[in-house]
């Protein structure tokens, strides 16, 4: 049989300029097909990322309270409590890493000023959501900073406080507090404006203990007092409690918390409401990618078939003559197969090679390997659906045809 | 095959309203050589490739016992490749697979034909008489009980034809010919050839 096979491949070789051209087809088609799959993963990876990896869509922002009598109450350190007993009972903040994480976001302006003379606004929150200005750590006794070329050295300085005494007719300060922190200019500036929905230049962000410290000795008295005076109205100038934000662990559940804080008289605001419905874009985009891969797969395809039945049209008297020599369909199949199964290998390959060589490129490191895998498979499993193909709508019904009218069709081609 | 016979059983081929063989009933028997005449477009290739079961006739029926084999007016052989190529393909269709017995096989059918010095030219080069030889050994090959051959000196000129009979009537003793042609004479042609003529759909016995 294989002694036959070989013998007889000297009958499809013989045409060998015209398989060259069918070779660099499929080759070609391959290799765009190979690069298209990785464009179309680097473009619903980046999708992806903009929404599961941007921080700031898992966020809720607790803005105030609103009911009947009055819509607009600003927010107290007690509504932190009953937010957090909120979101503790909610199915949707609940499970495992999704848990979420609430905390209160803090202002200090007034002067305030580093010793480098600049002027800072000072917002203090938790530590658990330092993620969402880029410092997942932060530590006490230390302020944040966005990291710009005129940032101020990192390190050691001394925040100049004004120390404030309330009067009838408003505030007055004669003396200057100094607080040491240590500066660190490690704020990523996207994260912040988007927090703040302000220029982060001179915004300054430190933990709540440290907050506490800073306010006290701006009031000169222990925190609870300045709470507790804030929230008696004795304090109207100063945006304590400006917000509390709600750091919500799973995109999917940000929407249903933040239904569940309005349902409760808060009222909120959350970047995922600017987009309509991030399922539907990401379906979007998956069913734009698998179009782009089909209408690429489906031009190689045809084109590859196109290509067979057109030199198998040239090939049917070499078909005749084998049939006419007594020479079994099956093993005449066998026989173009065989150069076909070459082709197929061939183009593969390239495809695989483009893949191999371009998916660093295209891919971030931690996916360039899996989805660079993945393709690979896939380039195989459409290289051996295409050799079937081929076998079943060229090879077979080519070679199933009568010795007479084969010999004669190849004339009719020509 | 001893024994071996073609039957024509009314058979009946029609192209449109053309009626090319009209209930024809004959039987060739075996060791025999037959030379069937007519006119051109009278219907004997479609004789032969009736006989040779290429076309299926639209009434009646052909009997067969014994193996066919069929040397078609056209060349067909692949004149990129050698004789030995070009027959070893050949001879992929027969019963032998021991590769050895082949090429001895192979050699003795182009020693038949008188053209064994050949064997490794590429077909290409060859004379028309010289190719027609080897399509003539490709078909001993099969070792066919009947030996159809269609117009087989068509296109040459008289010494390649000469030759080309000469050849064939040195193996024919084994086999049954039936031999269609429309020239008037045949070089060497048996004396114990039957002559038939086909004409108007019907196949008759004549004098040659």
């Amino acid at each position: 049989m294989n002694n036959h096979l070989d013998m007889l491949s000297l009958i499809p070789a013989r045409s060998k300029k015209y398989m060259r051209t069918s070779i660099i087809l499929l080759a070609g088609a391959f290799m765009v097909l190979g690069a298209v799959l990785l464009y179309v993963e680097r473009g619903y990876a980046e999708q992806e990322r903009n929404f599961t990896d941007n921080t700031n869509l898992l966020l809720v922002t607790v803005t105030h309270r609103e009911s009947s009598d009055t819509p607009f109450e600003s927010l107290t350190s007690a509504d932190r409590d009953s937010i957090a007993q909120l979101v503790a009972s909610s199915p949707d903040a609940q499970t495992g890493s999704t848990r979420a994480i609430v905390s209160n976001r803090y202002g200090l302006g007034g002067g305030v000023t580093l010793s480098s003379g600049d002027p800072y606004f000072i917002y203090g929150i938790d530590p658990e959501i330092g993620d969402l200005i880029g410092v997942p750590e932060m530590q006490a006794g230390h302020a944040y900073v966005i990291s710009t070329n005129d940032a101020p050295s990192a390190g050691a300085h001394t925040l100049s406080i004004p120390v404030v005494s309330v009067e009838p007719d408003g505030y007055t300060s004669r003396d200057l507090a100094q607080y040491p922190i240590v500066l660190d200019a490690s704020a990523d500036p996207a994260r912040v404006e988007y927090l703040i929905g302000n220029d982060a230049s001179n915004v300054m962000f430190v933990s709540s203990e440290t907050f506490k410290g800073l306010a006290s000795s701006m009031f000169a008295t222990d925190w609870n007092t300045v709470r507790t005076r804030w929230e008696a109205g004795e304090l109207p100038m100063t945006p304590l409690v400006g917000s509390i934000y709600v750091y919500v662990g799973d995109i999917d559940d940000v929407r249903a918390i933040a239904a569940t804080l309005e349902g409760d008289g808060y009222g909120t605001s959350y970047g995922l409401r600017a987009f309509d419905d991030v399922e539907a874009s990401l379906r979007t985009s998956t069913i734009l990618a698998g179009v782009t891969v089909l209408v690429t797969l489906g031009a190689a395809a045809a084109l590859f078939v196109l290509s067979w039945r057109s030199y198998l049209a040239l090939s049917s008297r070499d078909i005749g003559i084998l049939k006419h020599w007594g020479i079994s369909d099956g093993l005449i199949v066998s026989s173009y197969s065989k150069r076909l199964t070459r082709t197929c290998v061939i183009a593969t390959v390239c495809g695989m090679a483009v893949v191999v060589v371009l998916a660093p490129f295209f891919l971030a490191r931690s996916l360039a390997f899996t989805w660079g895998a993945v393709n690979i498979v896939t380039l195989a499993v459409v290289g051996v659906v295409l050799y079937q193909l081929i076998v079943q709508v060229a090879i077979k019904p080519s070679v199933g045809g009568e010795v007479l009218s084969l010999l004669r069709e190849n004339r009719e081609f020509q | 095959m001893i024994g071996a016979q073609l039957k024509l059983a009314d058979v009946t081929v029609q192209f449109g309203e053309r009626r090319v063989l009209d209930a024809v009933a004959y039987t060739f028997e075996s060791d025999a050589v037959y030379v069937v005449r007519g006119r051109s477009g009278s219907g004997k290739t479609t004789l032969l490739t009736v006989l040779a079961g290429y076309t299926t006739p639209d009434r009646g029926s052909v009997v067969a016992q014994g193996r066919v084999g069929y040397l078609m007016q056209e060349e067909l052989l692949f004149s990129e490749l050698t004789v030995l190529d070009n027959l070893r393909i050949r001879s992929i269709g027969t019963e032998q697979s021991d590769q050895k017995i082949l090429d001895r096989n192979i050699l003795g059918a182009l020693a038949t034909v008188g053209i064994a010095d050949l064997i490794d030219a590429p077909v290409a080069k060859l004379s028309g008489g010289e190719r027609r030889r080897v399509e003539l050994a490709g078909v001993l090959l099969d070792q066919p009980d009947f030996l159809l051959l269609d117009e087989p000196t068509a296109n040459l000129d008289r010494t390649s034809a000469a030759a080309v009979y000469s050849a064939l009537w040195a193996v024919e003793a084994d086999w049954t010919v039936i031999l269609v042609t429309h020239e008037p004479d045949i070089p060497f042609v048996p004396a114990v050839a039957t002559f038939l003529e086909l004409a108007d759909g019907q196949l008759e016995e004549r004098a040659g």
